[in-house]
């Protein structure tokens, strides 16, 4: 049996650098989208630059979840809270990965290279077609509203545990310095 | 610099226009084409040290070097519609090697809102192609 309460820092690590580049870029996305102002194009950039960022570490985080013990649930939880809990996990993941690749699939059928930080392009996914680029571009919108979604459900139930039911699922993933344990 | 780009001969008067038909200025240019091509002067117009580059608000003196720098003439013209226009983000940004946009915020927000027009064509051709495809 698994008896780790808390997540290794490398999956911490993981989870907060994420959690704040993606909640950043939810946020500048639905801004820009709807933006005339001068930033926007800079707006843009960044938005790309980012969106291969998240896709690089959620590689990098998934082949570390699989070396690492993901702490278990509590034991007296409702049957229908841990499939939930599983279900909104595995929808978050998805999403981290569906995000940048609707994106970059979008910018290839627009005829669009993915600048990365202005020091290489990405190279075309697929060729031009402006009805596979509304198909992307939908699809792009779309996924980001679910993802917001899906995240007012993590930070809920993660509140839940926390204030609420006050087990170890919340302080699984913080810094504490009770929880800290080594790579 | 400045560009424009001046009819050879001046299209007709606002007032003959058929003010009741909604295509009214579209009609009047492809009459005009089906008769004979339309000529345009692109004519450049350079800066000088002092004038505003970024306040398309603001004209620049008379005198100013002008250089005329060729003739656009429209020889044909096709339905909107599925034509090649379809499928062409018009954002002023878009540049070819060579050519750099001035910091003037209009370009910026003309830049946003042809990147909508073009997210709105998109989905109109998909949602088109979709339900053509249904009635095959």
């Amino acid at each position: 049996m698994n008896k780790s309460t808390a997540y290794p820092s490398s999956a911490k690590f993981f989870h907060w650098l994420m959690a704040i580049i993606i909640i950043c870029m939810l946020f500048l996305g639905v801004s820009m989208v709807e933006s005339l102002a001068t930033w926007q194009i800079t707006a843009l950039a960044l938005h790309k630059s980012l969106g291969v960022l998240v896709l690089v570490l959620v590689v990098l985080r998934l082949i570390n979840r699989v070396f690492i013990t993901a702490p278990a649930l509590p034991t007296d939880l409702p049957h229908w809270q841990t499939f939930a809990g599983h279900l909104t996990h595995l929808g978050l993941y998805t999403a981290m990965i569906a995000m940048p690749l609707s994106g970059w699939l979008m910018q290839s059928a627009d005829g669009r290279l993915v600048s990365v930080f202005g020091l290489f392009n990405l190279p075309k996914l697929i060729d031009s077609d402006l009805a596979l680029y509304g198909l992307f571009r939908e699809m792009h919108g779309f996924i980001a509203w679910g993802f917001v979604l899906i995240i007012l459900m993590h930070v809920g139930a993660a509140l839940y545990h926390g204030l609420i039911r006050k087990d170890h699922v919340l302080k699984s993933m913080l810094f504490s310095g009770k929880n800290r344990k080594p790579f | 610099m400045r560009w424009t780009a001046t009819p050879q001969t001046a299209a007709k008067k606002s007032a003959l226009l058929d003010k009741t038909n909604a295509d009214a200025l579209q009609q009047e240019i492809t009459n005009r084409i089906d008769q004979q091509p339309v000529r345009y002067n692109l004519e450049f117009t350079f800066a000088n040290s002092n004038d505003n580059e970024n306040d398309p608000t603001t004209s620049w003196p008379e005198q100013r070097l002008k250089v005329n720098a060729g003739t656009i003439v429209i020889n044909a013209w096709e339905s909107q519609n599925g034509g090649a226009c379809n499928d062409i983000n018009f954002n002023p940004l878009v540049l070819p090697e060579g050519i750099q946009p001035t910091e003037d915020p209009i370009l910026r927000a003309r830049s946003a809102t042809y990147a909508e027009s073009l997210h709105r064509r998109a989905k109109e051709t998909l949602l088109n192609k979709h339900s053509s495809g249904e009635m095959q």
